[in-house]
């Protein structure tokens, strides 16, 4: 483990039982997260990407496997049983800003609660005057205080999210679809902000999303996960400069553009098909081949191993079996 | 009001503002249903008969020992609009005071259901697959599966009739309902992103079952405890209709039909009267608890 | 006026509220011709739902339509039709498609019964109509199992049987198409359709689409606010501000040369594969309680002028097919007026 790396996940699993059997959500996944960069997981539903945010943050806790923040610390274990400081540490901002801020409050007391969780502000003017300074970082105005969730636009909502996850202070903030419900414009407001606050804040951000162009401009690193495992991972620019992985050769084909330069950039050979099974039923072999046109006899038989093709990016698929 | 020593001026005095615009847009919805209104001034009128019953009722002594035998068994009349019950005391008078026994009732008995229920149901809600929600929801299946005006008569058979043991049986019957549908509702909205930032955010257990989920319940909690007052008030009387609640000569509703009962159908009006002030009273509450549904209602627009 | 299959025309709506009327549309226009794809641009809350709730008719009530506004289908006032003849439209000429096909789909009925009872329903006009016999249920599924064919749904007998909860999102909105495919072959409205879908799917979704249209000489109706949808599938667009539209052009010729503010706006904030990503248009859209006296833009916009905030601007033809609202492009800038009133 490299002294930048701030977190290290190494063979996570996250599996959920319910009565039909055993959802494998997250099915053995390893990578690693340095200090100040953005690291993007992309993925359709039933990739396990929101997972493995939700394990990060310790809403679940891991089946299987090792995480190590900081060094030091386990994020296995649900948040409950973590230290003090670690909870403040890690903050989550979640995809639908309707149901992440609780309608019976106004945002001063969405903002407050935190604060008086972890016991920061002096006293209640102190609090106040820390949920001001936040509010004014993410251009929302003073008289927002005392607005109620329905009474804010979804862009607003995001931003008092997003305010909320900062207050603490925190150094590791994983964004779950944090614009997906969000119109074009808004969208860009948010995603600008977001950016901007890393560099002044110091931040290290975990990005989930499924929108292609979106990762693009946020992320540095990028990889792409698919039923519960890593199918290919690269930094932002090979990733589309380069897809390796049929499937991401799918994805990215798939985009609707607006623009022909971004047009040339989708590959041609290959065409979306078939769905994402369920994670119920994870198929021997590598978990894309039903809809893979590349497909062959072994990718049946056998799980493919992670090849690094080119410095930093690397893929499973027998495609590139050394 | 501005505090002084502030930069940036907030807006306090906006708080009062957003106070009277909820309440504005609450009255909105409610009076949509002219019959709402109509159960609310109901209500509001029995309350206040209630409340100042020694100055509303023509004659206050008839709610306790007063025997007047020259004035028995009158028919409505001008004098007294009720007319009089076999001891010569005036059927108006008693059912005013009625109503003030009935209307303790429900306040005491929903004060009493409300919290307790409602705690133990956020509980049990919360704390799902472990042994608190085991133990509180096998006993309240228990309790919910007995009808709730048998358990209340048996309860009472056992104790000394009075209005108190009364209200005590009445909920001993009915806090499992509460109960039940709050654990519904909590189950549900555990799992409400606002929830687990909550929890993520290091909230304890106390503030995320009273301040984040109690405030998203209000709305099944009021809508049942409007239709509930209706039903108390009926438990109530049939309890006193059958001799183990409020013992004569305090004027209860139940007690006053029971007693006309056996001078039906020549002195029609001494159980008449009473019956009709129950009726009228349930019928009240119901109109306001189909207002409050349409508080709650999603509009539309 | 049989030559356009619908034609919006000065569609003005307000929503009445516990504190005002909230006036949504303001003279809204729009055509569709036949064989035609159309796409509506709008952000939420820009009225485009509201727009399609009007011509299928299922406004809420506080709903106050203005008595000069019509909406024709093929020739007839679809706002001056009795409910008969709206049940009528609805179950042969107009269809609509939602968001979320979970929504639209109903949890305890298998997705068989629920395309079988529109079957039946479908059918019974043409029983009322021309004195056919009543249908018999295996024929009726053997048209179901027809639709669901063309829809291409993989084992369309096991689908039959399903409840939507036992299908995937991708599947139930195939359903939810094949559903608005048997009552309708004239016009379909889809709102905002690949929302709650997954990239790959709704890029087979939109060739599914496109492939029914083609078969069956349909015009669809296509709302989104993402771009990328709106250039693939339509052939003209109209894009919606605050309740009126304020630039229309064929397709191509609004994503290369766009004029609106709000339209260049858009286009630049949405992110580029490329890389690139626009500053987004500050502000929010504006209250319809008490919305701006003339441009609703006026606040937001960074290209405005006095006149903006004192005079709605009137739609301006730039060529044959491009229009835009917005006195940027006035009379002496080289546009040409043709429609003062608003």
């Amino acid at each position: 483990m490299k002294t930048d790396d701030i977190l290290t996940v190494d063979s996570l699993k996250k599996h959920f039982i319910i009565p039909q059997g055993t959802v494998k959500a997250v099915n053995g996944i390893s990578f690693s997260v340095k200090k100040g960069e953005t690291l993007g997981i992309v993925g359709e539903s039933g990739s396990g990407k929101s997972t493995v945010a939700y394990v990060l943050a310790g809403i679940y806790n891991a089946t299987e496997g090792k995480i190590i923040y900081k060094g030091k610390h386990d994020l296995t274990k649900s948040f409950k049983k973590r230290p003090i400081e670690l909870k403040r540490d890690i903050q989550i901002v979640f995809q639908d800003p309707g149901s992440s801020l609780n309608p019976a409050f106004t945002v001063k007391n969405i903002l407050e609660n935190p604060l008086k969780f972890h016991k920061i502000g002096k006293d209640s003017n102190d609090r106040e005057d820390k949920i001001i300074e936040w509010l004014k970082t993410v251009e929302l105005s003073v008289d927002y205080i005392y607005k109620y969730p329905w009474e804010m636009g979804g862009g607003e909502k995001q931003m008092v999210a997003i305010a909320r996850s900062l207050l603490l202070e925190p150094s590791l903030i994983l964004l779950d679809e944090p614009t997906s419900a969000l119109d074009v414009s808004v969208q860009a407001k948010v995603i600008n902000k977001i950016i901007n606050l890393q560099k002044e804040l110091n931040l290290t951000y975990i990005f989930i999303t499924h929108d292609l162009s979106l990762m693009r401009n946020v992320a540095s690193r990028i990889i792409i996960m698919y039923l519960g495992t890593i199918l290919e991972a690269a930094k932002s620019s090979d990733f589309f400069d380069n897809p390796l992985h049929p499937y991401t050769r799918m994805l990215i084909s798939s985009v609707m553009v607006i623009t022909d330069e971004e047009e040339k950039l989708k590959p041609k050979d290959v065409t979306s098909i078939g769905e994402i099974p369920s994670s119920l039923n994870i198929p021997k072999g590598c978990p894309f081949y039903e809809r893979c046109s590349k497909r062959m006899e072994i990718c049946l038989r056998e799980d493919p191993s992670f090849v690094e093709v080119t410095k930093g990016h690397i893929v499973r698929c027998h495609l590139f079996r050394e | 009001m501005l505090r002084k020593n502030k930069k940036i001026d907030i807006p306090e005095a906006r708080k009062k503002t957003r106070r009277r615009e909820n309440i504005k847009r609450m009255w909105h919805s409610f009076s949509r249903n002219k019959i709402s209104v109509i159960g609310l001034v109901g209500v509001f009128l029995i309350v206040f008969m209630a409340i100042f019953a020694n100055y509303v009722a023509p004659s206050p002594e008839s709610a306790g020992l007063y025997i007047n035998f020259g004035e028995a068994n009158r028919p409505p009349s001008l004098t007294h609009i009720f007319g009089t019950d076999e001891m010569g005391r005036d059927i108006l008078s008693r059912v005013i005071f009625g109503y003030r026994a009935s209307l303790l009732l429900v306040v005491i008995v929903l004060s009493i259901v409300v919290p307790i229920g409602v705690t133990l149901g956020l509980l049990a809600g919360y704390f799902r697959d472990t042994y608190i929600e085991t133990i509180i929801m096998r006993i309240t299946d228990v309790f919910v599966s007995i009808p709730p005006l048998l358990l209340a008569l048996v309860i009472c058979s056992l104790l000394t009739p009075n209005l108190q043991n009364a209200m005590l049986a009445i909920s001993v019957a009915w806090w499992s309902w509460y109960c039940r549908i709050i654990y519904n509702v909590t189950t549900s909205l555990k799992g409400e992103t606002y929830v687990w930032s909550a929890e993520v955010s290091g909230a304890s257990y106390s503030h995320i079952l009273f301040k984040e989920i109690l405030p998203n319940c209000l709305s099944p909690i009021l809508t049942k405890a409007s239709l509930d007052a209706g039903l108390i008030i009926l438990t109530g009387a049939s309890i006193s209709f059958v001799g183990l609640g409020a013992q004569p000569p305090t004027a209860e509703l139940g007690g006053m039909v029971s007693s006309g009962c056996k001078l039906l159908p020549e002195q029609w009006w001494i159980s008449m009267a009473p019956s009709l002030a129950i009726v009228l009273l349930i019928m009240c509450f119901n109109f306001i608890g189909d207002g409050i549904v349409s508080i709650y209602e999603k509009g539309r627009g | 006026m049989s030559e356009l299959l619908l034609e919006v025309k000065d569609l003005n709506l307000g929503y009445k509220v516990y504190n005002g009327i909230a006036k949504v549309l303001t003279g809204l226009n729009i055509k569709v011709g036949y064989s035609e794809k159309i796409g509506i641009v709008g952000e939420t809350g820009c009225g485009k739902t509201t727009a399609m709730r009007s011509i299928m008719r299922t406004l809420a009530n506080n709903a106050l339509v203005a008595p000069e506004s019509k909406i024709f289908f093929q020739g007839k006032d679809i706002l001056k039709m009795n409910n008969s003849e709206v049940q009528d439209l609805r179950r042969e000429n107009i269809s609509m498609v939602f968001e979320d096909p979970t929504a639209s789909l109903n949890p305890v009925f298998t997705v068989g019964t629920q395309l079988s009872d529109i079957v039946k329903g479908v059918k019974q006009l043409k029983i009322k109509n021309q004195g056919e016999k009543k249908l018999k249920k295996e024929s009726i599924k053997k048209q179901v199992v027809k639709i669901f064919k063309s829809v291409y749904l993989p084992d369309p007998e096991r689908i039959y049987q399903s409840f939507p909860v036992q299908l995937s999102g991708g599947m139930r909105q195939r359903v939810c198409i094949a559903m608005a495919l048997i009552s309708s072959k004239e016009l379909l409205i889809f709102d905002e359709p690949g929302t709650s879908l997954d990239v790959t799917i709704k890029d087979q979704i939109f060739k599914l689409i496109k492939s029914i249209i083609e078969k069956g000489n349909a015009s669809i109706i296509l709302i989104s606010h993402d771009l990328g949808d709106i250039k693939h599938m339509s052939d003209r667009v109209y894009i919606m501000y605050a309740g009126s539209i304020i630039e229309e052009a064929e397709t191509r010729e609004l994503f290369n040369k766009p004029l609106h503010p709000y339209t260049e706006g858009l286009l630049l904030a949405t992110p580029k594969l490329t890389g690139g990503i626009g500053q987004g248009i500050f502000g929010n859209i504006p209250s319809y309680l008490d919305p701006p006296k003339g441009c609703r833009f006026y606040p937001r916009c960074k290209d405005r002028m006095p006149i903006c905030a004192e005079k709605v601007p009137p739609m301006i033809n730039i060529n044959n097919s491009h229009r835009v609202a917005c006195f940027l492009f006035n009379k002496d800038k080289g546009g040409v007026t043709i429609n003062e009133n608003r």
